[in-house]
């Protein structure tokens, strides 16, 4: 867009034009028109006067209008029930259009469909197991993410079925609480917990070599891929029990939360609870290594904590011990950054948030409110875990808790104790150069902070930019290993590994700092081609 | 391989820890399947004594053995997904069963089961011009013969995929109507998708009757769907007390199957809106601490409905019990309750009739139909009760407004006391029912099953003649009347006498279907 065009449209945007978009939804593959599809625009970047009604819906030919539209940059995608769900915002299939003074006509909106997974999911005898359960998750089947990509009860037949799946790369993962079927001797009920028993263990697609490389399959749009068959395979289990010391449970209240989660798989996981007495049973465990851990919540807060390596071995194992530990509270105050030692005054709502960086599954984020006078409390805070620090400011420039000074974001409690944050406010810059023209995309900006966090790449700093012409950008100070990458960036959707293959194979170090002169960072970005051949390589 | 045989050791085990000294029996039978009389494999077989159960799994030839049983009266269960759930002595899993009565060191080789194979049903949803819809729910409901009419149940439900295409499997035997529920909201826009019914009705009572046989499949069920416009509905409230915020909701009473309903606590300018609902008939409920308002009223499609509605108390209702018979001044405890037909939520009211008088009273009623229930003595039985002139133990209570007279209830202390037993002391499940118009009031009906003799006590029974049918195998839920009247020759009629003692002996009617 030349600067004359920016302006004609800034003017008649001041100017209050208002136009429309007109087009046909179309399938993506075979060009068909597509009735009841909902069309979405939004503007880019965000305009707060944007009218807030701007969605549509296609009629019997596939047609839409949407009215009362300011021209200019807008994305526009589609969404329908018989295509994949929109899962993030904004969505991966949006199309950036300029809408022109005087609107326009004749769009066509592709709508992209996505594939169907079938098969058969039966026992060890080969007969169907209804009510297994088959979910698409991602290469890594990161226990993070909690919501699959699709899902599939198993039907009396043994048959599965998930259909608008996104095209990509996944993993079909099985589960059942059916236990296989096994011959039982005349006893109690109770001497269920003297006898080992059998489980069908979670099972996947494709299935992972034994210490090899997990293997996934890959899904084009509208493929059908049929004819999948995955066999459930019977594994021994025992009863695991044992006891809780250092908790005594509310009044008809629950007891502790116990957690066994199966080292390097952690959705393979068993739950239970503690009784009044403090004795608790998981049933059904294989053997293996574990993380046990005990939690309990009370009011939204997690008041206990704790964690140890458990093995599980081919008998059943009882009077497994485990301490519950008392969180801390966190009591603290935020200077005010312009006049060291003075308690922030409060200027409307604020909080605080404690975010783990590498703790034990269960570990929760917590929070507080800033009250007048910059007091906080943070509840059911873990000892020796790392947190990741953050408030109503840029970032932490020193905090205190209790007589030893830390710098950073990153912080870790020892003991309860009173915290003081001094708050970052200024925050540092670099200057940005591409080496190709900025992607009509947007670009992304991965930053790697070179302390407790460089392992850790959900804990990284992700920037994303629409405008094209950036110059400047912004961040806490601090050292950073730099990369650029086209299109938008969700750390959620990359595994780590090629996180880390990004930063080491083009990856800039950089220092922020604040009040010095910005650094200059010329950057090359990735394309999306030279991720996909990153992509591929790590797979090999 | 080797796995498998160290399972095989480690139960061995478990069954030397757990085996009893001496003098255990042994349960062996097989399992076919009631259709096609082959035998069916990996049927799980339970045999429960108190809290004590063994478990076998059926082989190829369908069959089991339960070994290291001690002596004792037991329950045995054979469960298999994809067909129904069975008690020994039943067929189906309406019913407990039988006991099997096992001596000391006994061995049964005849526990023998006929399971029933599960129906399915799938199809698809389309709009009007045919095309799939997807992300459609689509519900299975049950006709039952139930409080004397039939009525419809949940049974089932599924979702489309992107084709429009469902299937819902493990279906008991029956007497079905399917429905593609109504869908509104920011998926299809300012419109709904009525509910509908196959193949394309508009209400569940036009829907075609459809008969899941065992073991079969209904496949190509498709149901037409229509798009309308949504409407809207505006309350005001009137007559709040000061300070109190009305809560105002609404009900969708098309069916209640798929119920639907809305509530709301904020008014704007005291307005109550409910915006962007299916058309279709609505109860517009309105409360307010101890007030109450109801409005029924039928939303066309684009409808926009503005409605007042006007507070009055909640309901009340004055009553007494009377006991008549033998004895009837010792008892003077009496508990009564109201519940609703079709379970809305909420605690059912109870009033306790004072000891002195017998009088009680109820407030804070919702208008509507109501069921009474009240304790009765030991062979004691509900001789009448009576609303005004209401004749309200055989019809049905509806309240509109705080009753006038009151609630009468009529306990007698010298019921009758029956025993039917069956021939040759076979599991059975009887239903006793009174003769005349009466037989098809279900609070009238008994429906029991056998204990472990043979015989069925029953205590408190009105006087009056009855009609006993003993069945091998029965569904609860078909007790209608034109199947009573195919099976009228089959019941034994007695008569019984206030505070009198009877023995009745009854021929038990064999299952029909499946294979012997």
């Amino acid at each position: 867009m030349t600067a004359l065009a920016a302006l004609l449209l800034a003017q008649s945007a001041a100017q209050g034009e208002r136009v429309a978009l007109e087009g046909t939804v179309v399938d993506a593959l075979t060009g068909q028109p597509v009735k009841g599809a909902m069309v979405q625009v939004r503007p880019i970047p965000f305009r707060p006067n944007w009218p807030p009604d701007s969605q549509a819906t296609t009629d019997a030919s596939g047609k839409f209008r949407i009215e009362n539209l300011i021209p200019g940059r807008i994305g526009v995608f589609a969404r329908h029930d018989r295509y994949p769900p929109i899962l993030e915002h904004p969505p991966k299939t949006e199309e950036i259009i300029t809408l022109e003074s005087g609107g326009t006509k004749d769009y066509r909106l592709k709508i992209v469909p996505g594939a169907a997974i079938s098969g058969r999911v039966v026992d060890e005898d080969g007969e169907p197991m209804p009510f297994a359960y088959v979910d698409v998750v991602g290469e890594n089947d990161d226990p993070e993410r909690s919501r699959p990509y699709g899902q599939s009860p198993v039907n009396d037949r043994g048959e599965f079925r998930i259909a608008n799946v996104p095209a990509g790369r996944y993993r079909l993962r099985v589960r059942t609480n059916r236990p296989p079927l096994r011959n039982r001797p005349f006893a109690p009920r109770e001497a269920d917990a003297d006898f080992a028993s059998l489980v069908y263990p979670m099972a996947y697609h494709p299935p992972q070599p034994p210490g090899g490389k997990a293997q996934s399959i890959e899904v084009q749009p509208g493929m059908q891929l049929t004819g999948i068959e995955i066999r459930l395979t019977v594994e021994r289990a025992v009863p695991v029990s044992g006891q809780v010391t250092g908790y005594r449970a509310p009044a008809n209240g629950p007891g502790l939360s116990l957690t066994l989660r199966r080292k390097g798989a952690p959705t393979d996981a068993y739950f239970t609870y503690s009784q009044a007495d403090g004795k608790f049973r998981f049933s059904g465990v294989r053997p293996g290594s574990y993380d046990l851990t005990a939690t309990s919540q009370q009011t939204m807060t997690l008041t206990h904590f704790s964690r140890q390596d458990l093995e599980v071995g081919d008998k059943p194992l009882k009077d497994v011990s485990i301490e519950a530990k008392p969180t801390f509270e966190i009591a603290g105050t935020v200077e005010d950054p312009k006049i060291p030692g003075l308690p922030l005054q409060k200027m409307g709502f604020m909080q605080i948030s404690l975010n783990p960086i590498d703790a034990p599954p269960g570990v929760p984020h917590v929070n507080s409110a800033v009250l007048p006078g910059g007091n906080f409390t943070l509840t059911g805070v873990v000892g020796g875990v790392l947190y990741k620090l953050s408030g109503p400011f840029p970032y932490v420039a020193r905090a205190r808790i209790g007589n030893r000074e830390s710098e950073g974001d990153v912080i870790r409690f020892d003991s309860p104790g009173q915290l003081t944050i001094v708050p970052g406010v200024l925050p540092a810059s670099a200057n940005l150069t591409t080496t190709t023209p900025a992607p009509e995309t947007g670009l992304s900006l991965v930053l790697q902070p070179l302390d407790e966090r460089e392992k850790h790449p959900r804990h990284w700093v992700y920037l994303t930019y629409s405008q094209p012409n950036l110059r400047t950008i912004q961040a806490a100070p601090g050292r950073y290993r730099v990369v650029a990458v086209e299109g938008q960036l969700f750390p959620y959707n990359v595994p780590p590994d090629q996180m880390f293959e990004l930063v080491k194979s083009r990856g800039q170090e950089v220092e922020f700092r604040v009040g010095a002169a910005a650094p200059q960072l010329t950057l090359t970005p990735f394309t999306r081609a030279e991720r996909e051949e990153i992509e591929k390589k790590l797979r090999q | 391989m080797s796995g498998a045989i160290r399972f095989v050791a480690h139960f061995a085990w478990c069954a030397a820890a757990y085996a009893q000294a001496s003098g255990t029996g042994v349960m062996s039978g097989r399992v076919l399947d009631a259709v096609t009389g082959e035998p069916i494999r990996k049927v799980a077989v339970q045999s429960y004594l108190g809290s004590s159960y063994a478990t076998s799994i059926t082989n190829e030839r369908g069959e089991f053995r339960l070994e290291g049983l001690p002596a004792g009266s037991y329950r045995v269960l054979a469960t298999k997904p994809g067909y129904i759930n069975s008690a020994y002595g039943t067929e189906r899993n309406t019913q407990p069963g039988t006991y099997v009565k096992l001596a000391a060191g006994e061995q049964n080789p005849n526990i023998n089961f006929r399971l029933t194979p599960a129906g399915a049903v799938s199809g698809s949803i389309v709009d009007s011009d045919g095309e799939p819809v997807a992300q459609a729910r689509v519900v299975l409901i049950r006709e039952v013969w139930r409080r004397g009419r039939w009525q419809f149940q949940m049974a089932n439900q599924a979702t489309t995929d992107e084709r429009g295409e469902y299937r819902m499997f493990f279906v008991p035997p029956g007497r079905y109507v399917l429905e593609a529920a109504a869908a509104f909201g920011s998926r299809i826009g300012k419109t709904a998708r009525l509910a509908a019914y196959y193949p394309r009705a508009s209400t569940l009572e036009r829907a075609e009757r459809l008969t899941i046989a065992p073991g079969k499949e209904l496949s190509g069920l498709k149901i037409w769907t229509e798009i309308a416009p949504t409407a809207s509905i505006r309350a005001r409230v009137e007559g709040a007390p000061e300070g109190v915020d009305p809560h105002v909701s609404l009900r969708a009473t098309a069916n209640e199957i798929t119920r639907m309903s809305w509530s709301s606590t904020s008014s704007y300018q005291g307005l109550y809106r409910f915006e962007e609902i299916p058309s279709g008939p609505y109860e517009v409920w309105a409360t307010a601490g101890k007030l109450l308002a109801v409005e029924k009223l039928t939303l066309a499609p684009g409808a926009d409905r503005e409605l007042t509605l006007r507070l009055k108390p909640f309901l009340e209702m004055n009553g007494e019990v009377v006991v008549e018979g033998p004895g009837a001044e010792k008892f003077r405890n009496f508990k009564v309750t109201l519940t609703r037909p079709t379970f809305r939520g909420g605690p059912a009211p109870t009033a306790a009739a004072d000891p002195a008088t017998l009088k009680f009273k109820f407030t804070g009623l919702e208008p509507g139909v109501w069921d009474i229930g009240v304790n009765v003595p030991p062979n004691g039985y509900l001789k009448s009760m009576t609303l005004g002139d209401l004749d309200v133990l055989n019809e049905e209570m509806e309240l509109n407004e705080s009753p006038d007279a009151p609630l009468k209830i009529v306990v007698g202390t010298d019921g009758a006391q029956l025993t039917v037993e069956m021939e040759n002391a076979l599991p059975a499940i009887a239903l006793i029912a009174p003769t005349g118009k009466l037989r098809d009031i279900e609070s009238h009906r008994r429906f029991l099953y056998t204990d472990a003799d043979g015989k069925i006590p029953v205590r408190g029974m009105p006087p009056g003649e009855y009609r006993v049918w003993a069945f091998e195998d029965v569904d609860a839920s078909q007790l209608s009347p034109e199947f009573l009247d195919r099976h009228e020759k089959f019941a034994t009629t007695v008569r019984l006498a206030a505070g009198q003692s009877a023995v009745v002996k009854v021929k038990r009617i064999e299952s029909a279907g499946g294979a012997q």
